[in-house]
């Protein structure tokens, strides 16, 4: 292959693609699964929302993408590949060399998810002069670039500080800052702002959008709110028990949702802070080892009938880049949004 | 970081004024008359009388703390009732058999128990990890004298790799030095050994499951590096503390190691007086070793402050 | 968002169960205590040989083959043997005998000890952490003081003051032991009192006293119940080892670390009597602890499953 087409084919390949990702909890009698065959793909620039209850799957699904699952003792089956790269073929050395620098991740809690021992700048200097060849100093101002970039007021002051010192917003920027530092063509954001305050997760979805324009990224955003799917998202995946039950367009989703749990979703959004269980549908999230035969969701459906717990079904495309796990999705008409978002 | 070491040195000194109150009421307690007790039963007046005026009972109580206390901060722990040799300097020319002894355990102690908690903490549940808890298990229940009599039966009897017992300094021959304080090191540091393993262990595994360990990895950082700079400078808080407390254990301790391979330290000097009733060196016995321990809590403070800068500032 | 398996997969479980045991519903938490006590089997085989070395013990001049004392000079350091299960001393003396004797000792000496050190330990921990102010700083830092003072150190210099004997010992080991029970009861007591229902009695007029027995006591007990179980190996191996030193039982009576002492003079022509009693002393101690271990732990799961 010439160097040619592979930059030829690297254009043509999507930043992340995941095909039928499984994560299985080894169990003595048979392994539970916890995300059920999970595929998407995110092109470069582009963002992708990945939706759901507490214990839909969707972190385990982001943790998966980064071979983040192995370590706990979880199996991992499905490929994943960022660009030409298949990562949940790679482990250890070169796994590493990867995560970081091709694709990183930053988290829900940011007040625990720095080193307390050691200083803001150092910890990012650490990651760069994991990855790229340079000398401390230039690691160290390559550090307090990223800081800057993501925003940080005084760079080079606050990456003398440990972590302690630092608000959340100012902390959460300082994890963007080290996942960014290597610019990265994925970046996959856990509940990046459920931690902050509304007023500071406005400013992180902000300075998140427009890192993805500056450099070109890949941006997964895992979230429990339809709100911030629609105030960054280009394209969302809604995903109950452990698979993806509707994908589409942003604004046909929010507008035109072809499943009842995401309408259900949907109408829990003014609530969203106040409560994890969805507003609108009784009942929870079946847990992953129970043995349900039909579709996962017919307990808590309302229009759920008996054709619906028959057999479990498929996820079928209803349009361009749109997909719903539902037979009924032609017959029932739901409203969508009911109120701005 | 000063800040907090003039304040650690402050509550160190109250708390040695507290002992020095404990350790001079000692001698209150003693039942009946301490002078006679002292003497012995069958002491005749003279005798009681000369050691009621060197142990200062006919002054007030107030007073003779005072006195006492006074020169015991000058270094003057009085002298012994017995062989009537000052007791600082008793101390001081058994201190280098027990620091060497000491110096010893508690390496051994750490370089055992360090890596195999680490290898345990990083794969809970593994092979390796439920053996170690096994063996910690037995090592913290095995009396340290039965140890040493094992050791010594096999080591020295058997084998004739080491001497039974002796002490030789460091100054005269290193090698006798070292070969003298195998066995009683070995006996000395293994419960040690077996408690750093443990907490070693805890400390590992609880901060191998933080979030920041994830966020290392998440960003590529390799995992010889995760587990040596992030996961054991925050790993290290639980066994600093651990050593602290190991190594006034094993003063202690040396007391029956050091008997039992007959070396002239501070531990045996302790059991000697012990046996004679001999009041002043126990008294200034257990002042200098409180001075020993309160210098490594001390030490302890100081390396909290260092791994961990919420401290630093606090 | 509180669900395990979002948050972290590191902490992923199955929901509906806690460490891979059926959360049981509707059972006291006593029972839950004790059934998950009975679940640790390790636990319970300790605790069984406890018990059987302490029924050895009360029964030992039932089940002794030989008075402990008699000595036969015919019979001096013979091996073991049929006659003789664990050999005889240089006196001619039963070991096995001796040392059924010396688990009266011994194992009372450790027991004793812990009781001293829970009741001076525990009383004022309760009222520290119950009171709090001037009073819990005061014992605070006297306990701190005391904990400064290495526990063997500590021990030996209360001999020095009431002379040697098995009584003697267990005073002085309870002693070094009370500040430890000082700290549990007192961190159980604290926690208690800031509990909102605490609170609310007092804030309905309930005295100290009345509060402090009806509802601090029993939910800081088992804190120091633990304590004394996890407390009771240590006790066994200091009280051996000050016998061993010889400041514990004065002969011919002696306890389990006597027995050592005294074995290990007979290092070259008679090595049981000093691998025997050690091992014996070994096993004890390993059995309190992992007794007193598996207690905690069924304290500890019974709390948070209770919740």
């Amino acid at each position: 292959m010439t160097a040619g087409l592979e930059a030829e084919n690297a254009v043509r390949l999507p930043a992340l693609s995941v095909r039928d990702l499984r994560v299985l909890l080894p169990d003595s009698e048979r392994d539970i699964e916890l995300v059920r065959g999970v595929s998407f793909e995110v092109a470069a620039g582009e963002c992708l929302g990945l939706v759901g209850e507490s214990g839909a799957g969707k972190s385990l699904t982001g943790y998966a993408a980064m071979g983040l699952v192995e370590r706990s003792g979880l199996r991992l089956e499905g490929t994943v590949n960022v660009a030409d790269v298949c990562i949940s073929d790679l482990g250890g050395r070169r796994l590493s060399r990867i995560r970081g620098q091709r694709i990183s991740m930053i988290f829900q809690e940011p007040s625990v998810s720095l080193n307390p021992a050691f200083r803001v700048g150092s910890q990012i200097a650490e990651v760069v002069r994991v990855h790229r060849r340079t000398s401390r100093r230039e690691a160290w101002d390559r550090a307090i670039e990223a800081l800057r970039l993501a925003g940080v007021p005084n760079p080079e002051r606050r990456a003398r500080e440990y972590p302690h010192t630092l608000s959340g917003g100012l902390k959460q920027r300082a994890m963007i800052a080290m996942a960014i530092s290597c610019e990265p063509e994925v970046l996959i954001a856990d509940e990046a702002t459920t931690a902050l305050d509304v007023t500071v997760q406005a400013q992180i979805l902000d300075l998140l959008r427009e890192l993805q324009d500056r450099l070109g990224m890949a941006l997964v955003v895992i979230t429990h709110d339809f709100g911030v799917v629609a105030d960054i998202c280009d394209r969302v995946a809604v995903m109950y028990a452990g698979q993806i039950i509707e994908q589409g367009d942003v604004r046909d989703v929010l507008y035109r949702p072809q499943h009842p749990y995401t309408q259900g979703l949907l109408d829990a959004v003014p609530r969203a802070f106040e409560t994890a269980a969805v507003v609108g549908i009784a009942g929870t999230v079946p847990p992953p080892d129970a043995l349900l035969t039909g579709c996962r969701f017919a307990p808590r459906c309302p229009y759920a009938q008996d054709e619906c717990r028959v057999s479990e079904p498929e996820l079928m495309a209803t349009g361009r880049d749109a997909m719903v796990r539902c037979i009924r999705h032609s017959d029932i008409n739901l409203p969508g949004v009911r109120r701005a978002v | 970081m000063l800040n907090m070491i003039m304040r650690r040195l402050g509550a160190a000194v109250i708390i040695f004024f507290l002992v020095s109150i404990l350790v001079f009421a000692l001698i209150l307690l003693v039942p009946g008359d301490p002078a006679v007790a002292v003497a012995g039963e069958n002491a005749d007046a003279d005798r009681i009388e000369a050691i009621r005026s060197q142990l200062g009972l006919d002054d007030p109580i107030i007073v003779q703390y005072w006195n006492w206390l006074t020169d015991a901060l000058t270094g003057d722990f009085g002298n012994s009732l017995v062989t009537g040799e000052s007791v600082i300097s008793g101390l001081t020319e058994r201190l280098p058999a027990t620091a060497s002894l000491m110096i010893l355990s508690v390496s051994l102690a750490v370089i055992g128990g360090v890596p195999a908690g680490l290898l345990a903490g990083l794969r809970p549940g593994s092979v390796f990890d439920r053996g170690a808890s096994v063996l910690a298990t037995i090592g913290l229940a095995v009396p340290s004298f039965w140890l040493a009599l094992v050791l010594i039966m096999f080591f020295s009897l058997d084998l004739g790799w080491f001497p039974a017992v002796g002490y030789t300094p460091f100054t005269e021959n290193p090698w006798n030095w070292f070969l003298g304080l195998t066995l009683p090191a070995i006996t000395l540091g293994t419960a040690g050994m077996a408690e750093i393993a443990r907490q070693t262990r805890a400390g590992v595994a609880d901060t191998s499951r933080r979030e920041y360990v994830q966020t290392a990895y998440a960003n590529g950082v390799p995992e010889h590096r995760v587990v040596g700079r992030h996961i054991l400078r925050n790993a290290s808080i639980p066994i600093v503390t651990v050593l602290g407390l190991q190594v006034a254990g094993m003063l202690g301790g040396s007391v029956i190691t050091e008997t039992i391979f007959g070396i002239d330290g501070i531990g045996s000097y302790a059991v000697q007086a012990v046996s004679q009733r001999d009041f002043p060196v126990v008294q200034g016995m257990v002042l200098f070793v409180t001075i020993i321990v309160l210098i490594v809590n001390l030490l302890v403070d100081i390396s909290y402050g260092m791994i961990n800068p919420k401290v630093r500032s606090a | 968002m509180t669900a395990s398996i979002d948050s972290s997969p590191a902490r992923a479980q199955t929901p509906g169960r806690e460490n891979g045991e059926p959360v049981a519903r509707g059972v006291s938490p006593r029972r839950a205590m004790l059934r998950a006590f009975v679940g640790d089997r390790l636990a319970v085989v300790a605790l069984l040989v406890l018990i059987t070395m302490g029924a050895l013990a009360l029964l030992a001049p039932v089940v002794a083959p030989y008075d402990p004392n008699a000595q036969d000079f015919s019979q001096t350091l013979q091996s073991p043997s049929r006659e003789h299960w664990f050999g005889t001393d240089d006196l001619g003396r039963d070991l096995l005998s001796r040392m059924l004797f010396g688990a009266r000792l011994s194992l009372g000496a450790a027991l004793i000890a812990v009781t001293l050190g829970a009741a001076l330990g525990v009383l004022p921990g309760f009222l520290a952490g119950y009171r709090g102010g001037t009073v819990d700083i005061g014992l605070s830092r006297l306990t701190d003081a005391i904990m400064c003072i290495p526990g063997l150190i500590l021990s030996i210099s209360l001999i020095a003051v009431f002379g040697p004997g098995t009584l003697q010992v267990a005073i002085a080991v309870g002693v070094a032991f009370a500040p430890r029970f000082f700290r549990v009861a007192r961190g159980a007591a604290l926690s208690v009192a800031a509990e909102t229902y605490v609170k609310a009695v007092r804030a309905a007029g309930a005295g100290h006293t009345r509060t402090l027995l009806r509802h601090v006591v029993p939910n800081a007990s088992s804190a120091v119940i633990v304590q004394a179980s996890l407390m009771f190996g240590m006790g066994l191996l200091v009280e051996a080892g000050l016998s061993f030193l010889g400041f514990g039982a004065q002969p011919p009576a002696a306890s389990w670390g006597a027995l050592l002492r005294r074995g290990s003079g007979f290092m070259v022509e008679a090595r049981y009597l000093s691998v025997i009693p050690g091992l014996v002393i070994t096993i004890a101690v390993l059995a309190g602890n992992i007794a007193g271990d598996g207690l905690q732990r069924a304290v500890t799961n019974q709390r948070s499953s209770g919740r």
